[in-house]
């Protein structure tokens, strides 16, 4: 039986979770060659990228909490290990914008806002991009099973069948 | 009003992340992980002089440390040439770490099948 009223189509949560998802990551890969985009365009993709991971947080809000309840309880050992790199994956993201902040050579300056930039935030700027690809590769590995299903739900379905119909209108014309 | 809250509850949260970092970069702690650093020197991304440890601002607030012509720093980290190749290095780190979960993954179910033999229902995942 359907429930969904033919006027008002609700939206997928998890088309939205995978959209957003997908973009913070290739903002993510972007961020990570300034030299590919120039300084510019680095420090304004990151800072907006700041703000899609708050958007990702809200939207997980309610997984947040009901496993930080549950963290200190029993809990099996892999959702444990995820909700540790959650927590790091957050710590080590707050740290490469902070930094970056203190190290800002065209946004902060282009608003007047003077930082004092040292050595230490250059190398712990670095040093948390690094880790940070490390702990994202092992956040996509233990999520591996959803990004696939929702890649061939909102992927793969949605272009294959055009595909196959364009192929038989070619045939038939 | 509940989503200002939850923003205000991450920007807390990454508030405490910011206020640790800055104490830990004041801290001889830091001294000891980073060595060299307090004198102006970071040494595992190569070259650069100890004076721009705590570089000046020019007067439109760009720094005036010296700069190569694509604006970064000559740091022998990475060529100054436009390319790919670092952002296809981090997707290969990326695709690495998730075969490698895997993997350990795969092998951590059959050594569990293994050990313990399950009655005849299959078992549901996550
Ligand atoms: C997702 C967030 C970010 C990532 C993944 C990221 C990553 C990186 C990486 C990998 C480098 C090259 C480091 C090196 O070659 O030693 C870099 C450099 C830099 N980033 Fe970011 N960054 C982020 C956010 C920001 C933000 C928010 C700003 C400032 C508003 C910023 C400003 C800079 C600057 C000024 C440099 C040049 C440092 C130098 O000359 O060595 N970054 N960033």
């Amino acid at each position: 039986m359907k429930t969904d009223s033919p006027t008002k189509k609700k939206r997928s949560p998890t088309k939205i979770n995978f959209v957003i998802d997908l973009s913070i990551f290739i903002a993510f890969l972007v961020a990570m060659d300034p030299r590919l985009t120039g300084m510019a365009i680095h420090e304004w993709l990151s800072i907006a990228f700041g703000t899609a991971v708050i958007v990702h947080l809200l939207l997980h809000w309610k997984w947040i909490i009901a496993t930080t309840r549950r963290a200190f309880g029993k809990i099996a050992a892999q959702a444990r290990i995820n909700y540790i790199l959650n927590i790091l994956l957050f710590i080590a993201m707050t740290i490469i914008i902070f930094t970056g902040l203190m190290i800002s050579e065209v946004a902060l300056p282009g608003l007047t806002i003077q930082l004092q930039p040292n050595a230490a935030w250059r190398f712990l700027h670095s040093f948390s991009a690094d880790a940070v690809l490390i702990i994202v590769g092992l956040h996509v590995a233990l999520h591996w099973k959803w990004i696939v299903n929702a890649f061939r739900r909102y992927i793969v379905r949605p272009v294959l069948p055009t595909r196959i119909k364009m192929k038989q209108e070619e045939v038939h014309a | 009003m509940k989503i200002m809250t939850r923003i205000l509850i991450i920007l807390a949260a990454a508030l405490v992340v910011v206020g640790a970092t800055v104490i830990f970069t004041n801290s001889t702690l830091a001294a000891k992980v980073m060595p060299g650093l307090s004198d102006g020197h970071r040494p595992e991304m190569g070259e650069f002089s100890p004076d721009e440890a705590n570089f000046s601002r020019s007067g439109d607030g760009r720094p005036t440390h010296s700069l190569s012509e694509d604006g970064f720093r000559g740091d022998g980290r990475h060529d100054s040439r436009f390319s790919l190749f670092p952002t296809l290095k981090n997707l290969a780190v990326i695709v690495i770490i998730i075969l490698a979960v895997i993997i350990v993954e795969r092998l951590i179910n059959l050594l569990k099948r293994r050990t313990k033999q399950p009655p005849a229902a299959p078992q549901g995942t996550e």
